[in-house]
């Protein structure tokens, strides 16, 4: 009983998404405003930039972390897993005290003539900072799941370190890192309170899905639905990834078995 | 020449060891778990970094505390098998000993060919494509093996390699081994801590005991007749008695000795040095201790001691009996038909039957115990 009630909850507002959106006038070319179309191609962008500079800066961070504990790390792997905590607009205004015009690195980067705030850059900073502990703490505990004694034999056997990590490493705790790789995603391409506080809503620029949908909800309704609709199809798109990427796991590394 | 020494400190623990393995042979370290064998070994393959030291591999200094040398793992050619063989879950029995192969080297065919080289060494053939969780102990064992050869090492590194078999399975693996080791020139260095095992594969052992090495030498003469208390224990000689000689036979070569509460007499070979009174540590092994019903008569063995059965426990491939003779307990090695035959169970009277020849004097240790 508790269980159904709970379902409709959840399920009759995307059901109700859907048919509005579906419904609305002039349905399907509210999916392609030109407000939707200019948002959906900045929050590709974006969200793709934030993830590609998540992989690079949070898988040794991640590695760093699975495999040595000191007091100082301790700290490191607490302050990493701040933003998943942290509301979003906090970290927005937070990212503004630091990089802002008046922020403490603000002068210094004035002073070389860069100017982050309501930039698309000041977007992909903000995702990245909210996204990425979904990525390092997924990608830690698939590290922590190799072996060390497999690295090690693998390094007996003539393999540096770092032919180790693309040889042994990586293909062991795939699965893992795609799993964190799809929540970030996620997150970053869901990214609002600390964009609209650091980077603003200015079209083309940094008004990425979500601030679209909040902007356009004033005027055109429709697409506002069509954007939703999108980011909810995206949504569910992650799900099935994450449901792969947990079977492959629950069976051990891509053509292990009998 | 493949040699060194090392030095290091871990918490509490301290390692002294030394070490050589000559060309052509197998070096066992022997010695108890936690004594630092595994230890030594993950030095020599770089995998711990000892505070002192000197280690060479195959003529290459690969580690100089004094001149501060330090060669990485992967560059000092050392084929390092542990416990559980650690074979990489994701990759086929080919893909594993490939592993092992440098990429730089040889094109993929010639790869290929010293791949299946290998492969038919170790008779692994039909098993290529299969993955290492469905495979046996035994060819798990053998593929770990294959694998660490295929990267042509100038030492070889086996860490307790037949602890994760079955004891059936034990003897008949350690023989292929055994065979496979002989046959390559690679020195091996092998820990355990199975007299067995050091006995049947061992052309030199280093016995350890917490951190030290305390005897180098012939297998044999080390393990057998360990002449050392310390290492009489180590090597799983069950009865040793600490004994007081009473009188000396120098024209039958043996000597008498009590215990303390004397109501037992010993006749054992004459050490050299005793003189009546002495302490003496005096050992049997298990399996030389022949048990009777009744009193037995007309033999040659000059130890007959009467005693009531104090236990039955199995111990492959037999049962281990205790039996308590006046003030001292001897442990008596017996087949399962034995039990039965002589109705061994606890209560029960038994005859315990020791030739003066199978019993031996140790030394005192020089270490102090």
């Amino acid at each position: 009983m508790v269980t159904a009630v709970y379902v409709a909850f959840i399920g009759l507002p995307l059901l109700a998404l859907v048919i509005r959106a579906v419904l609305a006038d002039g349905f399907p070319s509210s999916l392609t405003t030109p407000i939707a179309m200019r948002a959906l191609r900045l929050s590709l962008l974006t969200s793709i930039a934030s993830v590609v500079v998540i992989v690079l800066v949070g898988t040794p961070v991640a590695y760093l972390l699975a495999r040595r504990t000191t007091r100082v790390l301790r700290t490191v792997d607490l302050l990493i897993e701040m933003p998943l905590v942290l509301p979003p607009v906090v970290a927005g205004v937070a990212m503004l005290m630091a990089f802002g015009r008046r922020g403490l690195l603000g002068g210094p980067l004035e002073a070389v003539g860069l100017s982050l705030p309501f930039t698309t850059a000041a977007v992909v900073f903000a995702q990245v900072f909210v996204a990425a502990p979904f990525f390092i703490r997924a990608a830690k505990i698939g590290f922590q799941s190799v072996d060390t004694e497999l690295e090690e034999i693998s390094q007996t056997l003539g393999h540096s370190p770092w032919t180790t990590f693309w040889r042994l490493t990586l293909p062991l705790s795939w699965p893992a890192l795609a799993g964190g790789l799809a929540l970030s995603w996620a997150r970053a391409l869901s990214e609002f309170g600390a964009t609209i506080m650091f980077a603003g809503n200015f079209l083309d620029r940094t008004q990425t899905m979500p601030l679209a949908i909040l902007t356009a909800m004033e005027s055109d309704v429709a697409a506002a639905l069509g954007l939703g609709l999108m980011l909810l199809v995206a949504s569910a798109f992650v799900l099935v990834i994450l449901g792969l990427v947990a079977r492959a796991r629950f069976n051990g590394p891509p053509g292990v078995g009998p | 020449m493949t040699n060194g020494w090392a030095r290091h400190r871990v918490g509490e623990f301290e390692l002294d060891t030394s070490w050589d393995a000559p060309a052509g042979s197998v070096t066992v370290l022997f010695g108890r778990s936690g004594a630092g064998k595994s230890m030594t070994l993950r030095t020599i393959a770089g995998l711990v970094r000892p505070d002192e030291g000197r280690v060479e591999v195959g003529g290459r200094v690969v580690y100089d505390s004094e001149r501060g040398e330090w060669v990485p793992p992967h560059r000092r050619r050392v084929g390092y098998l542990p416990q559980d063989y650690g074979l990489f879950p994701h990759l086929s029995i080919i893909g594993n000993v490939e592993y092992g192969i440098p990429r730089r080297g040889p094109d993929r065919e010639a790869r290929l060919s010293r791949v299946r080289e290998i492969v038919e060494t170790l008779g692994l053939q039909g098993l290529e494509d299969r993955r290492p969780n469905s495979l046996s102990g035994g060819q798990r064992q053998r593929t770990a093996l294959a694998r660490a050869l295929a990267s042509a090492p100038d030492v070889l590194l086996l860490d307790e390699p037949f602890a994760a078999l079955d004891e059936d399975l034990r003897r008949t693996v350690r023989r292929e081994i055994r065979l496979v080791l002989r046959s390559s020139t690679v020195p091996v260095l092998l820990v355990t801590h199975d007299a067995e095992e050091a006995l049947a594969l061992a052309d030199r052992v280093h016995i350890i005991d917490d951190g030290h090495v305390i005897a180098s030498g012939d297998p044999f003469d080390l393990i057998v007749q360990p002449a050392q208390e310390r290492i009489a224990r180590l090597s799983g000689v069950e009865n040793l008695f600490r004994l007081h000689v009473v009188s000396i036979q120098p024209v039958e070569g043996t000597m008498v000795c009590t215990d303390q509460t004397a109501t037992v007499q010993l006749s054992v070979p004459a050490a050299t040095d005793a003189r009546p009174g002495d302490e003496v540590t005096v050992g049997i092994r298990a399996v030389d201790v022949i048990l009777a019903r009744d009193e037995p008569a007309g033999l040659s063995a000059r130890n007959l001691l009467e005693g009531s059965v104090h236990s039955v426990e199995p111990r492959a491939p037999g049962f281990d009996v205790s039996l308590d003779c006046g003030g001292i307990r001897i442990v008596a090695h017996v087949t399962r038909v034995a039990v039965d035959a002589l109705s061994l169970r606890p209560g029960a009277t038994a005859w315990a039957v020791l030739k003066a020849s199978s019993c031996y004097v140790l030394e005192a240790d020089p270490n102090g115990n």
